[in-house]
């Protein structure tokens, strides 16, 4: 068992080695929390038009399920490719962006999904 | 599917789903209003004290983790502020928290949480009590309301795989049908899923608008405190001067020179797989130093056994003195 | 760049109402001629697609995201409103008896 200020020591001599090749970048949380804000606001749309469009077509079961995970593949692939290069601007883990809101526009897309269901195929 | 399908009837879609549909955001949009003017109302008055604790925690939390930034003789001001010289018998020397002499230890946690909680202050229990009336009673009186004029028929149909049969007496109530197809549900149901799914449609509709960066940076300067705590206050202050006194100061600034010269030299040297893991860190000081780095580029340039002597540099600088 | 972004997804939207109408046609078309309900026709579906793609790329394109570096804030402002603190601005000077003297002048 160390005593606290030697663990101290070994937490800061890490750091040191980290601090040595650049000085750690302060995020702010704000524009973090904005930014996936922004993220979401994109989103529930587009799980939304999805979900219509699922209705629409007339998907049933398990493919309804697999059409959404296309959707959200269709919007991060874009999201990627608007920003290409500068993700790492807007985001501390550009790489999150792929399966952060995975399940953010599931209950929106169902609810259209079966409202547009009923509509067209039932009644 | 082999059995033909229900074809349910036009009216159903016209006086049950789409009402249902329309109320609910009519009605979620009304809660969050509210919820908001109450909000705006009960946050007018704050004890004095409790503030003046919050904002002392924030601050302490701060010092925590941005100590390095600050000179070395300013970081020793701060912690003899906070944490006291060490060995002090007057009680004016103990420093900032420790000054809260801890209240009478109460042998139950739980007295001791509802103490520190609510009981305390009557405007935490009312504050409660808004929050619950505000969702709670017209989620009530909506899902009366759903059960009360549109029970008994089937309303809908859920396009997804069929739920187990257990499922059948909630999502089929009012219909006493046992050879019904689990997926064919009562109008309540479809107000639940319309009550699930409005809440993301109402996160983006009705939530507030973006402000503008600056705006927001103006508006940031009155910082809210940390949400209430459980804890009795004396012992987070505990806590905070543990960490301070924990700190082993060590100025971020150390060796910033041969750090810096050392991030050009890594950059215009022909190693790519530096250059690679640099980009990302170094983006910002880029602009800036856009013009040193050219000048930095010619002179590797007219040396050509540059790259080994930066290796060893930077193999010296990685390891700043500990003293 | 964010005029285009906001037409198309527009135009996606209505692709999609479009859409809807023409499966309802169909569907009321095959049930006048009597003929079995086999799936969507392919063009609607193709429609749909496309109206999904328009209308995602319209709206992620019409988002603006804000760099989440202090640092590159922090650099667009200058020295003199990074030293303004409006907590302390004082209004109580002597700027009233002054306008009270020009005033009566």
């Amino acid at each position: 068992m160390l005593h606290p200020q030697q663990m101290q020591e070994q937490q800061q001599q890490q750091q040191n080695a980290q601090n040595a090749a650049t000085i750690p970048e302060h995020y702010e949380m704000e524009y973090i929390q904005r930014n996936n804000k922004t993220i979401q606001l994109c989103q529930i749309p587009i799980s939304i038009l999805g979900g219509g469009i699922a209705g629409v077509i007339g998907f049933s079961g398990l493919s309804g399920f697999l059409f959404y995970f296309f959707v959200y593949i269709i919007f991060c692939s874009l999201f990627a490719l608007k920003e290409k290069k500068n993700l790492h601007l807007y985001f501390p883990n550009p790489r999150s962006i792929w399966f952060d809101s995975v399940g953010g526009g599931l209950m929106s897309y169902i609810l259209f999904w079966t409202f547009l269901y009923n509509i067209i195929h039932i009644y | 599917m082999i059995e033909a399908p229900i074809v349910l009837d036009v009216e159903i879609r016209n006086w049950v789903v789409i009402p249902i549909l329309i109320v609910l955001f009519i009605v979620s949009a009304l809660k969050l209003n509210f919820s908001r003017i109450l909000q705006l109302k009960s946050n007018r008055d704050q004890d004095v004290e409790k503030t003046m604790q919050m904002q002392t925690i924030n601050r302490v939390r701060r010092l925590t983790s941005f100590y390095n930034r600050i000179p070395q003789k300013s970081f020793f001001m701060r912690k003899a502020f906070l944490c006291g010289t060490p060995g002090a018998t007057n009680p004016k020397n103990r420093g900032l928290l420790s000054s809260i002499a801890p209240a009478q230890e109460d042998s139950n946690p739980m007295n001791m949480m509802f103490a520190n909680s609510m009981f305390t202050d009557p405007s935490g229990m009312t504050d409660m009590l808004k929050g619950n009336v505000v969702h709670l009673v017209p989620q009530i009186t909506m899902m009366s309301w759903v059960n009360h004029f549109f029970s008994g028929f089937v309303a809908c149909k859920l396009p997804f795989f069929p739920l187990t049969i257990r499922f059948k007496a909630f999502l089929q109530r009012g219909i006493e049908l046992s050879s019904l197809d689990v997926s064919y549900v009562s109008s309540l149901s479809w107000y639940f899923l319309c009550w699930f799914g409005s809440e993301g449609i109402n996160n983006i509709l009705l939530s507030d608008n973006f402000v503008s960066p600056d705006t927001q940076l103006f508006n940031s300067q009155v910082e809210p405190g940390p949400p209430a705590q459980q804890n009795p206050i004396h012992k987070i202050y505990d806590g905070e001067r543990e960490n301070i006194e924990m700190i082993r100061y060590d100025s971020i600034m150390n060796n910033i020179e041969n750090r810096f010269l050392d991030n050009l030299s890594k950059k215009t040297s022909l190693d790519l797989n530096t250059l690679n893991n640099l980009n990302n860190s170094n983006n910002n000081n880029n602009n800036n130093n856009n013009t040193l780095t050219k000048i930095q580029k010619t002179k590797t340039k007219s040396s050509s056994s540059s790259s080994s002597s930066t290796n060893t540099k930077r193999v010296l600088y990685q390891k700043p003195s500990l003293k | 760049m964010k005029g285009v972004a906001k037409l198309s997804g527009i135009i996606g939207i209505g692709l999609f109402l479009h859409t809807i109408y023409s499966v309802l046609q169909h569907r009321k078309y095959l049930r006048l001629t009597d003929q079995p309900f086999e799936g969507v026709p392919l063009d609607i579906i193709v429609e749909c697609i496309i109206s999904l793609l328009l209308f995602s790329w319209g709206i992620i394109n019409s988002q603006n995201l804000i760099p989440i570096k202090a640092s590159t804030h922090l650099a667009k402002k200058s020295y003199d409103s990074f030293d303004n603190r409006p907590n302390f601005t004082t209004f109580n000077n002597r700027g009233k008896y002054i306008n009270e003297i020009i005033k009566n002048n």
